[in-house]
């Protein structure tokens, strides 16, 4: 690698070798190396039985060495493994087990608040007045072509201004015959619900009051296809500013 | 045709002229049964590196199917946590399904992994980090399947207990297999020219 001349000539752009770099790097890698062919992936009942601990032991080694490097059975995996996770270990669980001793986690709280202060006070020295608060990241996220949900949400998608708030509007999805948009509070009741045949929900003024009023909602619209399949886009939280 | 097949849920809520007293409670209850796996699932995915997108789509499904499945609150806050969750088991599940169904059928949507706009300085980052994780693959490629699934899981943001846990294996084992794993990782890393600080 020293013929890399990147790091010859650029001091400050080395690799990041610390423990949370090589995951990152490892990470990237295996997002970046999705291959079309998913022969070798294991069946979705399969990844549940691994995910959900019932799959045979001597099964797992080989699936998991699988699943841990191909860029679609690993985001699978987690959200498996996460909700198997919830029913599996619940909080209490795993505060029963003993490498939690009472002792353990009266060390750790101590070290937590100890470095909480030092990390706080180190990150106040190293924030410039004018930096960015704490509710504004100062990376924004990265910008995605899709997250796989089908439906992508074209306007609004984060904030908008309440004199803008005229239509909702989403992308076309190939071989729909209608679309369902459904608009919730942060509660989850449902606002609005209207069928429609186009890409672009128009709001009449009573129904901009009602969202505007919340000064937050939800919306999602459900695509229906010709085969009678659904597909839905995620659940997407706008606010509404002055 | 739409309306024909819309889910009841909407049914109750939009046909009614004023809101029904029993649809507030029924939203309450749904998100306070949401809310408490909400949280766990949350917790477990983001240190597994999934994003909210995944879990909001998630979440959303299971709040959609107890919605259609239960009548009122009172049923939607009896319900036992085994059976949300199955439920979010099933969904979870289900759009697995549904995705390789379309990936199946549209493949160019799935061919490579998202554009990202990025400045120069985040171009040399990401080549960087992409010399260094492909390294990282060809390392890993060398070792003997014991140490390389558990290296892997610990790469991939898995902690020891729950390597333990997917493998089924003791955590001596684990603790042997990833010490010495990532020592071969280390001793590979070095002999394809990268360094750690406190070694220059």
């Amino acid at each position: 690698m020293n013929d890399d001349p990147r790091r010859d000539t650029q001091s400050d752009m080395t690799p990041d070798m610390t423990p949370d770099g090589l995951r990152d790097a490892y990470q990237r890698q295996v997002r970046s190396s999705a291959s079309l062919d998913r022969r070798d992936c294991p069946s979705p009942d399969a990844l549940q039985r691994l995910a959900d601990e019932s799959l045979a032991i001597k099964r797992r080694a080989v699936m998991l060495d699988h699943v841990m490097g191909c860029a679609h059975c690993a985001p699978e995996f987690a959200l498996l493994r996460s909700v198997a996770t919830a029913q599996l270990h619940p909080a209490s669980t795993w505060l029963r087990r003993p490498w939690l001793s009472p002792a353990r986690l009266a060390v750790a709280a101590t070290l937590l608040v100890a470095v909480g202060i030092g990390g706080s006070a180190w990150q106040r020295s190293r924030t410039p007045a004018t930096g960015p608060s704490a509710e504004q990241p100062a990376t924004p996220a990265p910008v995605l072509r899709d997250d796989g949900s089908m439906v992508t949400l074209v306007s609004p998608t984060d904030r908008v201004a309440g004199t803008d708030l005229r239509a909702l509007s989403w992308r076309r999805v190939d071989g729909a015959d209608g679309y369902v948009l459904d608009v919730f509070d942060t509660t989850g009741a449902l606002l609005l619900s209207r069928p429609t045949a186009d890409t672009v929900a128009a709001l009449n003024a009573t129904e901009v009051a009602q969202l505007a009023a919340g000064g937050v909602f939800d919306w999602m619209v459900t695509a229906r296809r010709v085969d009678g399949n659904e597909r839905r886009s995620s659940l997407t939280r706008v606010r509404i500013v002055q | 045709m739409l309306a024909e097949t819309r889910p009841r849920v909407y049914d109750r809520a939009v046909t009614s002229d004023a809101p029904s007293s029993d649809i507030p409670s029924l939203s309450s209850a749904l998100e306070a049964t949401l809310a408490r796996l909400g949280r766990m699932i949350r917790s477990v995915g983001a240190r597994h590196g999934l994003g909210d997108p995944e879990i909001d789509a998630l979440m959303q499904e299971v709040r959609i199917r107890l919605w259609r499945a239960q009548s009122d609150g009172e049923r939607i806050s009896a319900l036992p946590t085994s059976y949300v969750h199955r439920t979010a088991t099933t969904a979870a599940l289900d759009l697995i399904r549904q995705r390789r169904r379309h990936a199946e059928r549209e493949p160019e949507l799935y061919a490579g992994p998202p554009a990202a706009l990025a400045t120069t300085r985040q171009a040399d980052e990401r080549a960087l980090a992409s010399d260094l994780g492909a390294a990282i693959v060809h390392v890993l490629t060398g070792l003997g399947e014991a140490r390389r699934v558990v290296v892997r899981l610990h790469l991939a943001g898995y902690e020891r207990e729950e390597i333990m846990a997917l493998l089924g294996w003791t955590d001596a084992k684990i603790r042997n297999l990833l010490s010495r794993g990532m020592q071969d990782l280390r001793d590979g890393l070095r002999r394809a020219g990268y360094t750690w600080p406190e070694t220059r």
